[in-house]
């Protein structure tokens, strides 16, 4: 049952409301009345009621936004009953409605980015969309405006694992206020300025890590297509540009990876003919597990070491000691 | 509030992937793009990247506002599966890469650059309501933009087509400056949209040349100065079947000429959902794809930036060398043009007639009546590097001048349909489809300046850069040997070779070098 201030947005705009429902069917022939509508009654009301509760004059440019946004989302199956994932939804949910006050300043920016941004991480391999979620939860009552949350959120995506955002989330949240950056990093820190300076010195550090100065296993990325991972067989590392990229099969995939997390990004034909290989020599303290079984390729850059073995899908990252700058 | 929904969507950026730069850069601006569209795209200076935001207005257009796109810039990245049809063996083409609608495209590089565009076409095929759209991507609201339409009619005067004198200055003034006048709203705009101009009346039509000429307005001495802007206009015949024939002047400001092709009924059933939901493309054109004026003046530039590499320059040139040369029109040299006659006013029958000894089918410069002028050269370039920029490359390729060549020249060259060429077999069709007869002429055009191996056995253009390392301390023994190297070739090229339109432009540039080193050489002999 929609609320009745929903309803009378609904009702003012019937015809138009109507035409557009009818223009996505036509592009989205398997979208259906009921889902969306179910998707009105979960998700888009509970927002418009409570935009109503904190700034009712701001209500119908938010319910109009609602309507437009979830029709987008349902339609392409990225919210509702028939999602994908569930991962908008909550969006919806769990940040939506507590940030209304935020939301009903400017609806369709943060209606649409916090979606669009949750859908990004879902669909993202080895991102972690719940912590996203989680730490924009925190962020929602520190956050003055719209403007300031979002800045805030790029930086708790890179906390969750958009290893490739590292360095121009560390510029976009420069002058970040303080309480901010820190939740957004889940920092213990005292300053942001000090923790900032840090990270750009080392992309190793963060995420709880002992930098000793010695070379240490940081992750195991990567996986067996079968077991829902990239690779069709155990990858090949080559290296161009300072940058790491692995290759399997016919496919090959540009490795970005630092203290919060690794990802995969399909690498262009251009990329892959300019990458070579490196001598699959192992650098001196560096312990490799056995489970890998015999060292197959290392790409070695100024701060990270990364090494494939014969008996796996993953590709092991050792950081080294003064890491700085890119891994990609 | 206007609403943004499904029918506004925009084809997800990159609409057109290239390489990747030497090492990939992530911008974390991206994470708020994704399904729900109205996430802006950063450019590498912080504003929107405008040949994204060109390409997806182009999308958009296609996707939504056009129902029944026709792809005829045809563009391949490997040879296409071609099919042969039909008793007079037509060829179907289906391109193996990104290809576009001329209707669609050619106004949006218009609008980039904000030159004029004509659309012709039988009524009711869409020609205004593009226009209209152009007018709404310059962010003018749709009421404005339909407002400042000027729509031609017989008893169109200046005064409905520049503005009036206020009556009661006319009465009171002592002197011409005194009185006031009252300019029309659309002269200030920057898409300016002419609907059937070939109904204006002749008197009319040359107030109008000098807007769309020189940019500005003239009543009772008064000028009023008008911006830079976009002009569409539109007929519903080109070939001077209007109320009014188009004076020659006027045409020739045109830059493009773009066909409104059919609609095909295949797709009625989305004609009818337009008609059932009350749906109109301009009223719902999405923001993102709404440039402002600055965004315009920064595209100008970006696309000015884009390279004309010197290979595709020297086809073009060679191109061009094949249209002006008429050797019976002159005696002296460089009065041997097809202007030359058509200024003496020499019929064109008789000229042709006399014109004998070279291979009429062969001779590419028999098929036109006339040569490419300056004007059409120039925006010819411009719209090359257009078409590059909005394919997202920093480099004009061959193939973009090939494809945007007959809609810079429909107007422009003009075609002798008594030219033998047209009797060919297979070849009548071009005298009624001129983009496919220009496009042929371009490939032969190449095809003969690869049989000349041009590219590789130039000596005219290893001359002329040898020229331009400049004279400073070139001896006169080096000059006169130059000289002689010029005359030798001049020489070989007497001996029993015919006179084509190439060779004639090279001749000409060749007695340009000697005379300038004859002037060097006097300059030499005098210090």
């Amino acid at each position: 049952m929609l609320s009745d201030a929903f309803v009378q947005v609904l009702k003012s705009g019937r015809e138009e409301f109507n035409a557009r429902f009818a223009m996505a069917k036509k592009q989205f022939p398997a979208l259906e009345g009921a889902a969306f509508s179910a998707f009105l009654g979960s998700r888009a009301d509970p927002l418009v009621r409570a935009v109503e509760g904190v700034r009712p004059g701001l209500l119908t440019e938010t319910a109009v936004g609602a309507y437009e946004a979830g029709l987008e989302l349902v339609a392409q199956r990225l919210a509702g009953p028939e999602a994908r994932h569930p991962w908008t939804d909550q969006v919806w949910e769990r940040l939506l409605v507590p940030a209304a006050a935020l939301v009903a300043e400017s609806p369709r920016l943060l209606i649409g980015a916090l979606s669009n941004g949750a859908h990004q991480l879902a669909m993202t391999p080895g991102a972690r969309p719940d912590q996203w979620l989680r730490l924009m939860e925190r962020l929602i009552p520190l956050a003055g405006n719209a403007e300031e949350l979002l800045r805030a959120g790029q930086l708790a995506a890179w906390r969750s694992g958009l290893a490739h955002y590292r360095e121009s989330a560390l510029a976009a949240a420069e002058g970040l206020e303080e309480k901010l950056a820190l939740t957004a990093l889940e920092s213990v820190e005292s300053s942001w300025p000090e923790l900032r300076r840090r990270l750009i010195q080392s992309r190793w550090e963060g995420g709880g890590v002992v930098i000793d100065g010695k070379p240490r296993l940081r992750l195991r990325t990567g996986a067996f297509r079968g077991f829902g991972g990239l690779f069709a067989e155990p990858p090949r590392l080559v290296t161009a540009n300072s940058q790491v990229f692995a290759r399997s099969g016919a496919d090959g995939w540009l490795l970005t990876a630092d203290a919060f997390g690794a990802t995969f990004h399909r690498a262009t034909p251009e990329e892959l003919s300019a990458a070579l290989p490196q001598v699959p020599r192992v650098p001196d303290g560096i312990q490799i597990p056995p489970d890998i079984g015999q060292v197959t390729s290392v790409a070695r850059l100024d701060h990270t070491v990364a090494v494939t073995g014969a008996l796996t899908h993953a590709v092991l990252l050792y950081s080294l000691p003064e890491s700085t700058g890119p891994l990609s | 509030m206007a609403l943004r929904d499904l029918f506004q969507r925009l084809s997800q950026a990159p609409t057109n992937p290239h390489a990747a730069p030497a090492a990939r850069q992530f911008d974390v601006a991206d994470l708020y793009r994704g399904p729900v569209s109205g996430m802006e795209s950063p450019g590498a200076d912080g504003g929107p990247a405008l040949d994204e935001k060109l390409r997806q207005a182009y999308f958009w257009i296609v996707n939504t506002a056009i129902i029944s796109p026709h792809y005829d810039v045809e563009y391949n990245a490997e040879p296409p599966p071609s099919f042969v049809l039909g008793d007079s063996k037509s060829r179907l083409t289906l391109p193996s890469a990104q290809s576009y609608s001329s209707f669609v495209l050619l106004p949006l590089l218009t609008f980039a650059t904000r030159r004029k565009c004509l659309f012709i076409g039988g009524p009711g095929r869409g020609k205004t309501a593009s226009a209209l759209l152009m007018g709404v991507l310059g962010g003018y609201p749709v009421k404005e933009v339909r407002r400042a339409m000027l729509h031609g009619h017989p008893q169109m005067t200046i005064a409905d087509l520049l503005g009036n004198p206020l009556p009661a200055d006319l009465v009171k003034a002592q002197d011409l400056k005194d009185i006031r006048i009252a300019w029309r709203g659309w002269l200030d705009m920057r898409v300016k949209i002419i609907d059937e101009y070939n109904r204006i009346p002749t008197r009319t039509q040359s107030a109008l040349l000098t807007v769309m000429g020189d940019n500005y307005a003239e009543i009772l001495d008064h000028i009023h100065e008008c911006p830079d802007a976009a002009w569409f206009l539109t007929a519903n015949d080109d070939q001077g079947g209007g109320t009014y024939q188009v004076i020659e002047a006027l045409r020739d400001r045109i830059d493009v000429v773009v066909q409104a092709l059919a609609f095909n009924p295949r797709f009625l059933d989305d004609l009818v959902t337009r008609i059932e939901e009350k749906i109109r493309p301009e009223e719902v054109v999405p923001r993102q794809i709404i440039f402002t004026e600055s965004e315009v003046d920064r595209m100008q530039d970006e696309i000015r930036a884009v390279a004309l590499p010197p290979e595709a320059r020297r086809r073009l040139e060679f191109f061009t060398s094949q249209f002006e040369f008429c050797e019976v029109a002159g005696d002296q040299f460089e009065y041997k043009t097809k202007d030359t006659a058509r200024l003496a006013g020499v019929e064109w029958a008789a000229l042709t007639a006399r014109d004998t000894g070279r291979d009429k089918v062969k001779d590419l410069g028999c098929q036109t009546r006339n040569g490419i002028s300056v004007r059409a050269l120039m925006t010819l370039i411009h719209f090359a590097k257009a078409i590059a920029y909005f394919r997202g490359n920093p480099a004009v390729e061959l193939e973009d001048l090939r494809q945007i060549l007959p809609f810079v020249l429909f107007d422009k060259l003009t075609q002798d349909v008594d030219a033998p060429f047209f009797e060919g077999s297979g070849n009548t069709a071009f005298r009624s489809d001129r983009v496919s007869w220009l496009r042929r002429v371009f490939d032969l055009s190449c095809a003969e300046y690869d049989r000349l191996n041009l590219d590789r056995e130039d000596p005219v253009a290893r001359l002329s850069e040898e020229f331009r390392l400049g004279l400073d301390g070139v001896t006169e023994s080096e000059v006169r040997g130059r000289m002689v190297g010029i005359e030798r070739l001049i020489t070989e090229w007497s001996k029993g070779h015919k006179l084509y339109g190439h060779l004639y432009d090279d001749l000409l540039n060749l007695k340009y070098l000697h005379q300038r080193y004859t002037n060097y050489l006097r300059w030499l002999r005098t210090r």
